[in-house]
Protein backbone atom coordinates (compact mmCIF):
# COMPACT_ATOMS: atom_id res chain seq x y z
CA UNK A 1 0.00 0.00 0.00
CA UNK A 2 1.33 3.44 -0.90
CA UNK A 3 2.07 5.64 2.04
CA UNK A 4 1.71 9.34 1.36
CA UNK A 5 4.66 11.29 2.76
CA UNK A 6 3.69 13.37 5.76
CA UNK A 7 3.21 17.08 5.12
CA UNK A 8 5.78 18.58 7.44
CA UNK A 9 8.01 21.52 8.12
CA UNK A 10 11.37 21.43 6.36
CA UNK A 11 14.01 19.27 8.00
CA UNK A 12 11.64 17.27 10.19
CA UNK A 13 12.07 13.55 9.63
CA UNK A 14 9.07 11.28 9.22
CA UNK A 15 9.15 8.48 11.72
CA UNK A 16 7.96 5.11 10.51
CA UNK A 17 5.70 3.38 12.99
CA UNK A 18 3.19 0.60 12.63
CA UNK A 19 0.29 2.95 12.31
CA UNK A 20 -2.99 2.47 10.57
CA UNK A 21 -2.57 2.27 6.81
CA UNK A 22 -4.18 3.72 3.73
CA UNK A 23 -6.96 1.46 2.51
CA UNK A 24 -7.84 0.10 5.95
CA UNK A 25 -11.18 0.73 7.58
CA UNK A 26 -10.76 3.07 10.53
CA UNK A 27 -11.71 1.78 13.97
CA UNK A 28 -14.87 3.44 15.15
CA UNK A 29 -14.85 5.19 18.49
CA UNK A 30 -16.52 7.92 20.45
CA UNK A 31 -14.81 10.24 22.91
CA UNK A 32 -15.89 13.28 24.94
CA UNK A 33 -14.85 16.69 23.58
CA UNK A 34 -14.06 20.04 25.19
CA UNK A 35 -17.52 21.40 24.37
CA UNK A 36 -19.51 18.76 26.22
CA UNK A 37 -20.25 16.47 23.29
CA UNK A 38 -19.46 12.82 22.67
CA UNK A 39 -18.18 12.36 19.15
CA UNK A 40 -16.36 10.05 16.81
CA UNK A 41 -15.83 9.52 13.08
CA UNK A 42 -18.91 7.26 12.84
CA UNK A 43 -21.15 10.23 13.49
CA UNK A 44 -20.08 11.70 10.14
CA UNK A 45 -20.12 8.49 8.10
CA UNK A 46 -21.67 9.00 4.68
CA UNK A 47 -21.79 12.78 5.19
CA UNK A 48 -18.27 14.07 5.80
CA UNK A 49 -14.67 13.01 5.47
CA UNK A 50 -12.86 13.12 8.81
CA UNK A 51 -9.34 14.36 9.56
CA UNK A 52 -8.00 13.06 12.89
CA UNK A 53 -5.24 15.26 14.28
CA UNK A 54 -3.51 13.30 17.02
CA UNK A 55 -1.08 15.33 19.14
CA UNK A 56 1.04 14.69 22.24
CA UNK A 57 -0.20 17.09 24.90
CA UNK A 58 -2.09 20.31 25.53
CA UNK A 59 -0.04 23.34 26.63
CA UNK A 60 3.07 22.20 24.78
CA UNK A 61 4.74 23.86 21.78
CA UNK A 62 4.27 23.07 18.05
CA UNK B 1 -4.38 24.13 16.35
CA UNK B 2 -4.99 27.86 15.74
CA UNK B 3 -3.72 27.30 12.17
CA UNK B 4 -6.41 24.65 11.72
CA UNK B 5 -9.05 26.91 13.27
CA UNK B 6 -8.18 29.63 10.76
CA UNK B 7 -8.70 27.20 7.87
CA UNK B 8 -11.96 25.65 9.12
CA UNK B 9 -14.04 27.16 6.31
CA UNK B 10 -11.66 25.55 3.81
CA UNK B 11 -12.03 22.13 5.46
CA UNK B 12 -15.79 22.71 5.52
CA UNK B 13 -15.68 23.37 1.78
CA UNK B 14 -13.90 20.03 1.35
CA UNK B 15 -16.70 18.26 3.30
CA UNK B 16 -14.18 17.47 6.01
CA UNK B 17 -14.73 17.35 9.76
CA UNK B 18 -11.59 18.04 11.78
CA UNK B 19 -11.17 16.25 15.13
CA UNK B 20 -8.19 16.90 17.44
CA UNK B 21 -7.21 14.10 19.84
CA UNK B 22 -4.76 13.83 22.74
CA UNK B 23 -4.62 12.00 26.08
CA UNK B 24 -5.52 15.17 28.01
CA UNK B 25 -8.87 15.54 29.75
CA UNK B 26 -11.71 17.66 28.36
CA UNK B 27 -11.07 20.22 31.13
CA UNK B 28 -7.46 20.58 30.12
CA UNK B 29 -8.54 20.80 26.45
CA UNK B 30 -11.06 23.57 27.17
CA UNK B 31 -8.52 25.68 29.07
CA UNK B 32 -5.76 25.16 26.53
CA UNK B 33 -8.08 25.87 23.61
CA UNK B 34 -9.22 29.14 25.20
CA UNK B 35 -5.59 30.10 25.89
CA UNK B 36 -4.98 29.80 22.15
CA UNK B 37 -7.73 32.29 21.40
CA UNK B 38 -10.51 29.74 20.97
CA UNK B 39 -10.75 26.36 19.25
CA UNK B 40 -14.25 25.49 18.03
CA UNK B 41 -13.66 22.14 16.33
CA UNK B 42 -13.86 19.13 18.69
CA UNK B 43 -10.83 18.34 20.83
CA UNK B 44 -11.39 14.74 21.90
CA UNK B 45 -10.03 13.31 25.15
CA UNK B 46 -8.26 9.96 24.62
CA UNK B 47 -8.06 10.05 28.41
CA UNK B 48 -9.75 7.01 29.90
CA UNK B 49 -8.68 4.35 29.24
CA UNK B 50 -5.61 6.40 28.41
CA UNK B 51 -4.58 6.37 24.76
CA UNK B 52 -7.07 3.64 23.76
CA UNK B 53 -7.93 5.28 20.44
CA UNK B 54 -4.27 6.07 19.77
CA UNK B 55 -3.48 2.41 20.36
CA UNK B 56 -6.27 1.29 18.04
CA UNK B 57 -4.75 3.48 15.32
CA UNK B 58 -1.18 2.36 16.09
CA UNK B 59 0.04 5.82 16.99
CA UNK B 60 0.20 5.59 20.81
CA UNK B 61 3.76 5.98 22.09
CA UNK B 62 3.84 3.54 24.98
CA UNK B 63 7.04 4.71 26.69
CA UNK B 64 6.16 8.39 26.60
CA UNK B 65 2.49 7.75 27.44
CA UNK B 66 1.23 10.06 24.70
CA UNK B 67 -0.32 9.93 21.26
CA UNK B 68 2.12 10.69 18.44
CA UNK B 69 1.68 13.83 16.33
CA UNK B 70 -0.04 11.86 13.61
CA UNK B 71 -2.66 12.64 11.02
CA UNK B 72 -5.25 10.16 9.76
CA UNK B 73 -7.74 11.17 7.08
CA UNK B 74 -10.80 8.99 6.52
CA UNK B 75 -13.11 9.39 3.58
CA UNK B 76 -16.85 9.61 4.13
CA UNK B 77 -17.04 5.83 3.82
CA UNK B 78 -14.66 5.35 6.75
CA UNK B 79 -11.68 4.17 4.70
CA UNK B 80 -8.25 5.56 5.58
CA UNK B 81 -6.98 7.77 2.72
CA UNK B 82 -3.96 9.27 4.45
CA UNK B 83 -1.88 8.35 7.48
CA UNK B 84 1.31 10.13 8.53
CA UNK B 85 3.39 11.15 11.50
CA UNK B 86 5.67 14.15 11.95
CA UNK B 87 6.89 12.79 15.34
CA UNK B 88 5.93 14.53 18.60
CA UNK B 89 8.45 17.33 18.07
CA UNK B 90 7.52 17.88 14.44
CA UNK B 91 5.22 20.40 12.86
CA UNK B 92 2.32 19.66 10.54
CA UNK B 93 1.81 21.70 7.40
CA UNK B 94 -1.87 22.58 7.69
CA UNK B 95 -2.06 24.11 4.20
CA UNK B 96 -0.83 20.87 2.70
CA UNK B 97 -3.29 18.88 4.77
CA UNK B 98 -6.12 21.13 3.58
CA UNK B 99 -5.02 20.55 -0.02
CA UNK B 100 -4.94 16.82 0.67
CA UNK B 101 -8.49 16.89 2.04
CA UNK B 102 -9.61 18.78 -1.08
CA UNK B 103 -7.97 16.11 -3.22
CA UNK B 104 -9.68 13.31 -1.28
CA UNK B 105 -12.96 15.18 -1.61
CA UNK B 106 -12.55 15.52 -5.39
CA UNK B 107 -11.80 11.79 -5.64
CA UNK B 108 -14.91 10.87 -3.65
CA UNK B 109 -17.50 9.47 -6.04
CA UNK B 110 -20.68 10.08 -4.04
CA UNK B 111 -22.59 13.25 -3.25
CA UNK B 112 -22.02 14.78 0.18
CA UNK B 113 -24.25 17.38 1.81
CA UNK B 114 -22.74 20.83 2.20
CA UNK B 115 -21.47 21.56 5.69
CA UNK B 116 -23.34 24.65 6.84
CA UNK B 117 -21.48 27.53 8.46
CA UNK B 118 -22.27 27.96 12.18
CA UNK B 119 -25.60 29.76 12.56
CA UNK B 120 -24.54 32.07 15.37
CA UNK B 121 -26.79 33.27 18.21
CA UNK B 122 -30.26 34.70 17.53
CA UNK B 123 -29.37 38.02 19.12
CA UNK B 124 -27.22 39.64 21.75
CA UNK B 125 -26.91 37.60 24.94
CA UNK B 126 -25.67 38.11 28.47
CA UNK B 127 -23.78 35.53 30.48
CA UNK B 128 -24.08 36.10 34.23
CA UNK B 129 -21.26 34.46 36.17
CA UNK B 130 -19.97 34.37 39.70
CA UNK B 131 -16.46 33.88 41.03
CA UNK B 132 -14.86 31.68 42.03
CA UNK B 133 -17.10 29.14 40.31
CA UNK B 134 -16.08 26.17 38.18
CA UNK B 135 -19.44 26.08 36.44
CA UNK B 136 -19.14 29.74 35.48
CA UNK B 137 -15.62 29.07 34.27
CA UNK B 138 -16.90 26.27 32.04
CA UNK B 139 -19.43 28.60 30.42
CA UNK B 140 -16.79 31.32 29.99
CA UNK B 141 -14.37 28.91 28.30
CA UNK B 142 -17.09 27.81 25.87
CA UNK B 143 -17.81 31.47 25.07
CA UNK B 144 -14.14 31.97 24.18
CA UNK B 145 -13.73 28.69 22.29
CA UNK B 146 -16.81 29.38 20.17
CA UNK B 147 -15.76 32.98 19.46
CA UNK B 148 -18.77 34.56 21.14
CA UNK B 149 -16.83 37.29 22.97
CA UNK B 150 -18.64 39.99 20.99
CA UNK B 151 -22.08 38.34 20.94
CA UNK B 152 -22.18 37.40 24.63
CA UNK B 153 -21.65 40.10 27.25
CA UNK B 154 -20.30 38.89 30.60
CA UNK B 155 -21.52 40.26 33.94
CA UNK B 156 -20.12 39.06 37.26
CA UNK B 157 -22.86 38.91 39.90
CA UNK B 158 -20.50 38.30 42.82
CA UNK B 159 -18.50 41.44 42.09
CA UNK B 160 -21.21 43.75 40.80
CA UNK B 161 -24.45 44.22 42.82
CA UNK B 162 -26.13 45.93 39.84
CA UNK B 163 -25.42 42.83 37.72
CA UNK B 164 -26.96 40.63 40.41
CA UNK B 165 -30.10 42.81 40.55
CA UNK B 166 -30.33 42.68 36.76
CA UNK B 167 -30.02 38.86 36.80
CA UNK B 168 -32.76 38.50 39.44
CA UNK B 169 -35.02 40.78 37.42
CA UNK B 170 -34.46 38.82 34.21
CA UNK B 171 -34.21 35.23 35.50
CA UNK B 172 -36.25 35.34 38.72
CA UNK B 173 -33.33 34.26 40.91
CA UNK B 174 -29.59 34.88 41.24
CA UNK B 175 -28.38 31.43 40.16
CA UNK B 176 -25.22 31.73 38.06
CA UNK B 177 -23.95 30.90 35.55
CA UNK B 178 -27.00 31.97 33.64
CA UNK B 179 -27.26 32.80 29.95
CA UNK B 180 -30.03 35.18 28.99
CA UNK B 181 -30.97 35.55 25.33
CA UNK B 182 -33.94 37.88 24.95
CA UNK B 183 -36.72 36.14 26.90
CA UNK B 184 -34.88 32.85 27.09
CA UNK B 185 -33.07 31.89 30.31
CA UNK B 186 -30.58 28.99 30.40
CA UNK B 187 -29.30 28.15 33.88
CA UNK B 188 -27.21 24.98 33.95
CA UNK B 189 -23.61 25.24 32.73
CA UNK B 190 -23.91 22.07 30.59
CA UNK B 191 -27.00 23.47 28.91
CA UNK B 192 -25.34 26.85 28.38
CA UNK B 193 -22.34 25.15 26.76
CA UNK B 194 -24.61 22.92 24.66
CA UNK B 195 -26.57 25.92 23.38
CA UNK B 196 -23.43 27.90 22.55
CA UNK B 197 -21.88 24.82 20.85
CA UNK B 198 -24.99 24.22 18.74
CA UNK B 199 -24.80 27.80 17.44
CA UNK B 200 -21.05 28.20 17.23
CA UNK B 201 -20.07 25.02 15.39
CA UNK B 202 -21.19 23.24 12.23
CA UNK B 203 -22.00 19.93 13.95
CA UNK B 204 -25.70 19.09 14.09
Amino acid sequence: MDRTPAPRAAGVPVKEIAMIEVGQTAPDFELPDHLGRTLGPGRFRGRRHVMLLFYPLDFTPT
Amino acid sequence: MPAVERLLSRFRGAHTQVLGISVDSIYCHANWAASLGGISFPLLADFHPKGAVGQACGIYLEEAGIDDRATVILDAGGTVRHASSVTPAGKRDIDELAALCEEIDRAWSGELPEIPAPSGLDGPATLYVKSPCGFSQKALLARTNLHFEQAVTVRNVSEDPAARDELVARAGCDQAPCLVLGDRVIQESDEIVAHLASRGTDID
